[in-house]
């Protein structure tokens, strides 16, 4: 669309004024405040927009102040193939002419022209491309709105390389989202209609559940009700057969009662016959026994009087016997003091001999020990007094070698003199005189010096050297410690120590001998003891002879006292014996006459006592029978013993009787048979009532028409399940158009925006410089800007930046679309925020803009545009 | 040896519901099962019948609402004539039965079939009601066990259930042993069989017949909307059928692969009679254009206007749309929006494309 002129008639402040605009370049219109720049704009919005009918305010305030008349706005456009004059007045004298030249003439008035006029920019102009790039008086700041272009995107959509997109794809877009908001939120969330669905099922499907729960409930009373009338049906034929069977048990006790009544009169009965029978036989036993005691007494006294007649006879010859044993018994005492004296004096007279005996063999065991003891003290001193022992015979042994040793070396190491006689002949040696005879010789070594003296011939001296003399020196010091353990041992020569030594070893022999020997005869006394006890048996060995009395010789040794003695001991014994049995006899006969006077004594007395009672007896049995014989008695027994058996046997009979009736068994039965009834009365009457109860609730559910709202629950759930489906169904197609339809627009956008973005950056560097880039949003708006490798928000950026960034976009947005779509491009006042560096760049810029597109500029500031090179431009007065 | 007319009839189910059937149509589905009464009341009066005999299933439920139950004593009331309900596994005589005579004190022709009972001079009903849900046992084969020899009266056992013979539950304890019956007839213990359960017709033996239930109930019935008119004498018996039924369940199953598929389909939708009170339950089968899917969307949310109920069966659905040449060049989309339909296409999202081919063609103006 292309403005090519514009007038305003009586518009606020503005009589008359036309403007003449050329089809591309840029038109810089310039003019004081107030004095109708944006008037321009506001026009040629109000000549496209509104009907010449209209009173809205936005027209009302264009009226002019001064004068009745209505505002007017005429314009000549071009759009697409068409060019047209239109002509709008409003308020008074409205009026709305169209005068199209091209493609074919048209003159058309009114609404129609109005209609008209929409359906060629419908047509041919992108309305969102020339409200996106105007930029309005204090909107210069503001993103240009460029992603609901149609004609932009073709153009990215082109540049891109894809198919066009256009205006029946973003209505498509716009309605598909129309239809996803019907059910979603933006963020997706579902909507009421959905929301509601779903809660409307559930509410109706509660409601279904509620209701069904409510038909089981009175179907199970149903079922109830069914098992209670067969439980009554059969506890009704329980309690009768129970009552029919207490009734038959009730009869049985009946029965059972007159039984036992029976049973209890035939009791007493033979209770009765019992009690009488008991006091015949009281008086038959009473009537026995007192002839049983007469005739007992008469037999115990006969019996007494024969036992007394045996007796007395016995006596006599008892009282002999005893008499007899007594003196028997004196004797044998006497007998046995004799015969213990006799043992008592054998006894002393033993122990006479045995004491001696016994001095003897204390006497030798004494000598003995005062013999051994000497020798043991002269064993004693010889020891002591003999230093000799084995150890020093030992040293002395060793000693004598050495000396032989040393002197047979003092040989080897001295001279060696032989003398051998020639004839007989006498001679000296060493002061030693010596005979030889002729061709005898004596040998010896010269160890020291040796002096040989051939009598009247010659006095030869020999004298050893040095050797000879160190070996005498040694052999005289070996010699002398020999010599002095001669003396140490006591002895002359080695010769006498074996002797000396041997009778040392007889000594210790002899002393151990005569210790050994004390040992023994003191055996555990000291020998003061033996002594002592030595001088005792010596005292009373004397004594004994001089003070006994001498009736009958002392035996005459040991052995014979011995014997003695125990031939007393025997003697004694047989005595002891003979008197124990004597005493024993004696005590017999005694006890005997004893016992048999007592008896006849007692005989006597019972005698008397068994005369009397049998006396008593008899006359009691004759007045008891003078007062009713025997034979009555008895019979009366017999009677009475019949009478009972009857009786007794009549009352066993019925109580056995009674007992086949099983009497506990059936009272147990009568009483369990009523509590069977009663229990299933119970139980009936239970059942009643709860069938009663249930028929009532039946009654009132039943009438409820459960059944046919249970059905109607389920078919409202039911259908609103399918409505919610329906609708389900419905937002879930919206849900992946829309979601499929957004993805590929935001491909299609991601692939177009780059363009864009090229167009900006490329626009950009004739305000920026070359590092200028821009970061978009899905909405095609800059949000970022990078310069000099910097980059900041939108927000962050100056005032004056911001605003050259949205010139720069709109600039790039006309210059992108198609020729034939494009709008002029409307700057109201901008650039206001911009120094006068980027004004120079800003200007370079719309004159580059310019050479494609139609720039419509508005400022009161006149040289803010001065370096917009081939500006055409018009000044307002 | 007397002879009779009657009318046999069973499986009311007043009270029945649908769920499928919409507000509008529910109420005249259940009010053509209250009209049916009146419909056999006068076939039963046009054809001479003594009595009518319902044999079971008289009600839906025993638990039905009690407006639906006055108006069913008003209609049978209307009858005129004698009718026999008899209770069957649908309206059992358990203790919350709705067959009490207060129920019915409005219609003293109305008698409930509870054993043996004279419904014409020398003419004996021999009613087996279903005492609870489960009985658990043959209830005829019991009844009539009791049973001697009639010498010189008719009987006419009216009993419910499946006979053994159409039950392919052997395990089903409640089935009537066909057997039993037929021996009963054969020594002249009754004269004539009346069943209820099955909704078709059916003469299952010589004098033992299934009267259908007068109106429909589902769409596998295939001889439903019927009564019997039984005539009865010793020796004879005929049974002539009668239609009845008002109501409709029909089942189409339905191949749409083109234009002309569609245009049959609105074709045969436009053939059927009474659609107000026919339900019908589709299969549709087969590939559809978008532009065909729409037409064929659009003939079935017309019919829905005028049918008593329109069921997609889904189970038996597989109904694919493709877009042809014709859908694209109408669409005419490009850039984003054909991705779009080129995307759902490919993921097979009817739904989603039959959205986008209407928003597309919309008028500017909506």
């Amino acid at each position: 669309m292309k403005l090519l002129e514009l007038r305003l008639t009586s518009f606020r402040g503005v009589d008359e004024r036309v403007l003449t605009f050329p089809k591309r370049g840029v038109v810089v219109i310039e003019g004081p405040n107030e004095i109708g720049k944006s008037s321009l704009g506001e026009a040629l919005d109000l000549l496209l927009e509104e009907l010449d009918s209209t009173k809205k305010r936005r027209v009302l305030d264009v009226r002019p102040v001064d004068r009745d008349v209505g505002p007017e706005v005429e314009a000549l456009i071009e759009s697409g193939p068409y060019r047209f004059r239109y002509k709008k007045r409003f308020l008074k004298s409205p009026e709305t002419v169209l005068q199209v030249e091209t493609p074919r003439p048209e003159n058309l008035t009114g609404r129609t022209a109005h209609e008209r006029v929409q359906r060629i920019l419908g047509e041919t102009m992108d309305m969102d491309l020339w409200r996106a790039l105007r930029m309005k008086q204090g909107e210069a700041m503001n993103a240009a709105q460029l992603d609901g272009a149609p004609s932009l995107l073709r153009a990215l959509d082109a540049t891109a390389g894809g198919e066009t997109a256009g205006d029946r794809e973003l209505t498509l877009f716009e309605r598909v989202h129309a239809e996803f908001a019907q059910f979603y939120t933006d963020t997706g969330r579902e909507k009421a209609p959905l929301k509601n669905a779903t809660e409307a099922c559930d509410v109706a499907e509660d409601r279904r559940t509620s209701v069904r729960d409510e038909l089981a409930a009175l179907q199970r009373d149903i079922d109830r009700s069914a098992q209670l009338a067969q439980s009554a049906k059969e506890l009704s034929a329980q309690l009768d057969e129970s009552k029919q069977s207490a009734a038959r048990h009730e009869k049985e006790l009946g029965a059972l009662e007159k039984t036992r009544e029976q049973v209890e009169l035939l009791r007493t009965q033979s209770t009765m016959a019992e009690t009488a029978l008991t006091g015949a036989q009281g008086q038959w036993r009473m009537r026995s026994e007192r002839i049983d005691t007469a005739d007992s007494a008469s037999k115990r006294l006969a019996r007494l009087e024969e036992e007394a007649a045996k007796t007395r006879p016995g006596l006599q010859s008892a009282e002999s016997a005893a008499r007899e044993a007594n003196e028997e018994f004196a004797r044998a005492e006497k007998a046995s003091v004799d015969a213990d004296a006799r043992f008592d004096r054998a006894g002393l007279d033993f122990k006479f001999r045995h004491y001696e005996l016994d001095l003897k063999k204390m006497r030798v065991r004494r000598d003995a020990v005062v013999a051994d003891r000497k020798q043991r003290a002269e064993s004693k001193r010889f020891l002591a007094e003999t230093p000799l022992d084995a150890a020093l015979h030992k040293k002395l042994q060793a000693a004598y070698l050495l000396c032989e040793r040393v002197r047979a070396q003092a040989e080897v190491e001295g001279a060696r003199m032989q003398i051998e006689a020639l004839g007989d002949t006498t001679l000296e040696l060493d002061g030693q005189s010596h005979t030889l005879a002729s061709g005898e010789t004596i040998e010896r070594s010269v160890t020291d010096a040796s002096e040989l003296v051939l009598p009247g011939v010659a006095r030869i001296q020999l004298r050893g050297g040095a050797g000879a003399a160190e070996a005498a020196e040694k052999l005289e010091e070996t010699e002398t410690s020999y010599r002095a353990l001669l003396r140490d041992a006591g002895i002359a020569a080695i010769e006498d120590a074996n002797e000396v030594l041997r009778k040392r070893a007889e000594a210790e022999i002899a002393l151990e001998q005569c210790d050994r020997q004390i040992a023994q005869n003191l055996d555990d006394l000291t020998y003061e003891e033996l002594a002592e006890r030595v001088e005792g048996l010596e005292n009373y060995v004397q004594n004994y002879l001089s003070e006994r009395e001498a009736d009958w010789p002392v035996p005459d040794d040991y052995d014979h006292a011995k014997r003695a003695n125990s031939e007393a001991r025997e003697a004694r014994e047989l005595c002891t014996k003979a008197l124990h049995d004597t005493r024993a006899r004696n005590d017999a006969a005694q006890t005997q006459y004893r016992e048999l006077k007592d008896r006849v004594s007692e005989s006597e007395v019972e005698i008397r006592v068994a005369t009397r009672e049998r006396d008593q007896a008899a006359k009691s049995v004759a007045a008891e029978r003078d007062r009713k014989p025997d034979a009555s008695v008895k019979s009366a027994l017999e009677a009475a013993t019949a009478n009972f058996e009857s009786a007794r046997k009549a009352f066993a009979d019925a109580e056995q009787t009674l007992v086949d009736q099983r009497p506990s068994a059936v009272r147990e039965m009568a009483v369990n048979a009523q509590k069977v009834a009663d229990r299933t009365a119970r139980d009936l009457r239970a059942t009643e009532d709860e069938a009663r109860e249930l028929i009532g609730r039946l009654d009132v559910r039943g009438s409820e028409g459960l059944f046919e709202r249970e059905q109607e629950s389920e078919t409202h759930a039911t259908r609103l399940a399918r409505e919610r489906d329906s609708l389900r169904a419905r937002a879930g197609a919206a849900q992946r158009l829309f979601q499929s339809l957004s993805e590929q627009r935001e491909i299609a956008r991601r692939s177009y925006a780059a363009p864009f973005r090229e167009k900006i950056e490329q626009l950009g560097r004739y305000v920026f410089n070359d590092s200028l880039q821009v970061e978009l949003d899905e909405n095609l708006a800059i949000v970022s800007r990078t310069l000099d490798n910097r980059t900041l928000t939108l927000d962050n950026l100056s005032g004056g930046a911001k605003e050259q960034l949205s010139l720069v976009a709109r600039l790039a947005a006309a210059l992108l679309v198609d020729e034939e779509d494009g709008v002029p491009v409307m700057l109201d006042d901008a650039l206001g925020y911009s120094d006068p560096a980027r004004l120079e760049g800003l200007g370079a810029l719309l004159a580059h803009a310019g050479e494609h597109a139609q720039i419509l500029i508005l400022t009161c500031t006149p040289g803010r545009f001065r370096h917009v090179g081939d500006a055409t431009v018009l000044r307002l007065t | 040896m007397p002879s009779v007319r009657f009318l046999h009839t069973a499986d009311w189910q007043l009270g029945m519901r649908r769920h499928f059937l919409g507000a509008d149509a529910l109420p005249r589905f259940m009010q053509a099962r209250i009209d049916s009464i009146r419909a056999l009341g006068k076939l039963a009066r046009e054809q001479n019948c003594a009595f009518m005999v319902v044999a079971g299933d008289v009600f839906e439920s025993n638990q039905i609402d009690r407006t639906t139950l006055a108006r069913s004593v008003e209609a049978l009331r209307e009858v005129a004539l004698p009718v026999y309900l008899l209770a069957g596994n649908h309206d059992p005589l358990d203790a919350g039965t709705i067959f009490r005579p207060e129920f019915f004190a409005d219609a003293p022709n109305v008698k409930i079939l509870d054993g043996v009972v004279e419904a014409a001079p020398g003419v004996d009903l021999v009613g087996v009601p279903w005492p609870n849900k489960r009985p658990r046992r043959d209830l005829l084969a019991a009844a009539l066990a009791d049973l001697e020899p009639a010498s010189d009266r008719l009987r006419i056992a009216v009993a419910h259930g499946i006979v053994d013979q159409l039950s392919p539950d052997r395990d089903d304890p409640d089935r009537i042993r066909l057997e039993r019956a037929q021996e009963a007839l054969d020594d002249g213990r009754v004269h004539f069989v009346a069943l209820g359960d099955r909704h078709s017709a059916t003469e299952v033996a010589p004098r033992v017949w299934y009267s259908g239930a007068p109106e429909p109930t589902d769409y596998d019935e295939d001889a439903s909307g019927t009564a019997l008119v039984v005539e009865l004498a010793e020796n004879t018996c005929n049974v002539t059928r009668h239609d009845v039924g008002t109501w409709c369940f029909r089942a189409m199953d339905l191949a749409v692969d083109s234009t002309e598929d569609v245009a049959a389909v609105e074709e045969q939708l436009a053939g059927i009679d009474g659609k107000e009170r026919t339900i019908l339950k589709l299969s549709l089968r087969g590939a559809l254009s978008l532009g065909d899917k729409a037409r064929l969307d659009n003939a079935l949310d017309r019919a829905r206007e005028v049918f008593a109920a329109i069921e997609i069966w889904s189970r038996h659905t597989d109904l694919v749309v493709r877009p042809n040449e014709q859908d694209l060049a109408d669409l005419d989309l490009v850039g984003f929006a054909r991705a779009t339909l080129d995307e759902l296409t490919e993921n097979g999202d009817a739904d989603a494309l039959a959205l986008l081919y209407r928003l597309a063609r919309q008028e500017p103006s909506a």
